[in-house]
């Protein structure tokens, strides 16, 4: 395996997808205790119309710089989902998976209503669902090597208030803790990861990984401290067993992590029910 | 001299523009125990969460005499609304009771560690300390959560329907801890409880709530038959058993003149 690491492509890869899966693994904690998974799908979509959006505008208005930088629009559009989504509907008394539900089909349907009438057609939409990690770019590594330790420190410095207004958001709120700035706080974490990690890996892996780890982490741990210790071990061993097998055997590298995350997770299961 | 902490004067509570309750008028009085009970539907948990300040109401005003902050609300939610995925220790839940004392950016420290390990003691769970959340009895999740809110140090605390679910033991039990409470430390006890039948042998002042109803005042004067003949829409026993207050329906004489 060793020979495969002294592959400059394969070193970049692995160290973007550790630098995603350390940022969404400790995120997607969170995500699962809110039990809003989707809310990685939708902001996906809501990224994905972002770049959707940037091309058409680049196209009909000639705006060269969304052309150049459509990444732009999707991180604003991501930022603006996740604040949106933060937003818990009190007055109509509606679930969150309800609003990130309607997030997900608006921001679908927008996406593909966009591209359908970009010049790139549906090639485009391709791309920007099923970004290759192998093929990640020294720039998009250099904005995640950014982004890692300032979401890391976020969650960190944060993490008891974030676990407070995600396990009883109304205990939190009766208290006097001002639960929508935090919720914002998190989401915009959450926005501002998943955008980035769309773009150097695309919707699926960047979904598994806010997903897998957590929901890893929180089904075999026995003490709490263990949740984000397993969740960021499970993310490594993924990412690691992923891009080198994937190399090896010349299978996509996204899918291949998703696969090791998935058998990660079903052996720990496995492992739990039996020493329960 | 008594003074109300939570007044709310005309107002319309529910979701959107649909009203559960209106007109609703009332005082909770600083050190009162308020027991909030009515059926199941009857707008009980929505009357809580506007005196919460978790919903604004639809019309008329919900106020406090100081900033809620300041007022320190203990809310203990009903034990169905924590989730217990997640492998947190009873210690650890208690702690997050304490976080919105100790502020962003700051650790529990000592204090906070024996306020924590306090209010534990306080609900008679200091040896569950280190067990999980989700292997406690629902009884003692119950206690958990009562010792999350007082590692708060409240001034008032709220308690969401706190019995549900337990049996006769286990609610006398959590009755007493939360009368002791309200005796010992001077708390403020807001209960909500459609069991009619435990409130009125605590509390000091009654709401009786049924959407279209609305009765509150000190508990003699709301307890009465015909009010609650008015509340449940049939006659009821009231009368007491061993120096308890107890209310029964009263049989129905299908036939009888």
């Amino acid at each position: 395996m060793s020979e495969l690491l002294e592959l400059g492509f394969v070193r970049d890869a692995l160290a973007a997808s550790l630098l995603i899966g350390l940022m969404l693994s400790l995120l997607g904690i969170f995500v699962v205790l809110r039990r809003i998974v989707f809310v990685g799908a939708a902001l996906a979509q809501v990224s994905a119309a972002g770049v959707a959006l940037a091309i058409f505008a680049a196209e009909a208005l000639g705006i060269e710089f969304l052309h150049d930088h459509p990444e732009s629009m999707a991180l604003a559009a991501t930022l603006a989902g996740a604040a949106l989504l933060s937003v818990r509907p009190r007055k109509v008394n509606l679930p969150s998976e309800g609003v990130i539900g309607v997030g997900y089909a608006v921001a679908s349907t927008l996406a593909i209503l966009l591209i359908a009438r970009s010049p790139g057609g549906e090639g485009d939409s391709l791309l920007l669902f099923y970004g290759n990690i192998l093929a990640v770019t020294p720039k998009e590594l250099r904005e995640l090597l950014f982004l890692c330790p300032v979401v890391l420190a976020a969650v960190s410095l944060f993490y008891k208030e974030f676990l407070l207004v995600s396990f009883n958001p109304d205990s939190a709120r009766a208290s006097g803790v001002r639960v929508g700035l935090w919720n914002l706080l998190l989401y915009a974490l959450l926005g501002l990861a998943i955008a980035f990690g769309i773009r150097a890996a695309g919707a699926l892996l960047t979904f598994s990984y806010l997903v897998l780890p957590g929901l890893a982490g929180v089904l075999v741990a026995r003490k709490t401290w263990h949740v984000p210790a397993l969740a960021i071990a499970i993310a490594v061993v993924g990412s690691v067993a992923g891009i080198l097998l994937s190399v090896r055997w010349d299978l996509p590298s996204g899918p291949m992590i998703v696969a090791a995350l998935v058998a990660e997770l079903g052996v720990l299961w496995l492992v739990a029910r039996a020493t329960a | 001299m008594r003074r109300p902490i939570i007044s709310l004067r005309g107002a319309a509570l529910g979701y959107g523009r649909r009203a559960v309750l209106r007109n609703v008028d009332l005082d909770v009085w600083d050190g009162d125990f308020l027991g909030i009970v009515g059926p199941n539907g009857a707008g009980k948990s929505t009357l809580l969460k506007a005196m919460l300040g978790l919903m604004a109401p639809i019309a008329g005003t919900v106020s406090c005499a100081e900033p809620r902050r300041s007022l320190r609300f203990g809310y203990v939610p009903q034990r169905e609304a924590i989730d217990t995925v997640f492998p947190v220790t009873a210690l650890e839940i208690v702690a997050m009771g304490r976080y919105p004392r100790v502020g962003p950016l700051r650790s529990m420290g000592a204090v906070g560690r024996a306020a924590c390990r306090d209010a534990l003691d306080k609900v008679g769970l200091a040896e569950h300390a280190d067990r999980r959340f989700r292997d406690l009895s629902g009884g003692q999740q119950q206690r958990v959560l009562i010792a999350r809110a007082l590692a708060l140090e409240p001034r008032v605390l709220v308690l969401d329907e706190p019995t549900n679910g337990m049996d006769l033991e286990s609610e006398h039990a959590l009755m007493e801890l939360v009368a002791g409470l309200h005796a010992r430390g001077g708390l403020t006890v807001i209960l909500v409880s459609h069991l009619l039948n435990v409130v009125v042998n605590y509390v000091r002042s009654l709401v009786l709530v049924d959407r279209e109803r609305f009765l509150a005042g000190p508990l003699d004067t709301v307890l009465t038959r015909e009010n609650l003949r008015a509340l449940y829409d049939t006659d009821v026993f009231l009368g007491t058993l061993d120096g308890r207050r107890v209310v029964l329906p009263c049989r129905q004489h299908h036939g009888a003149p």
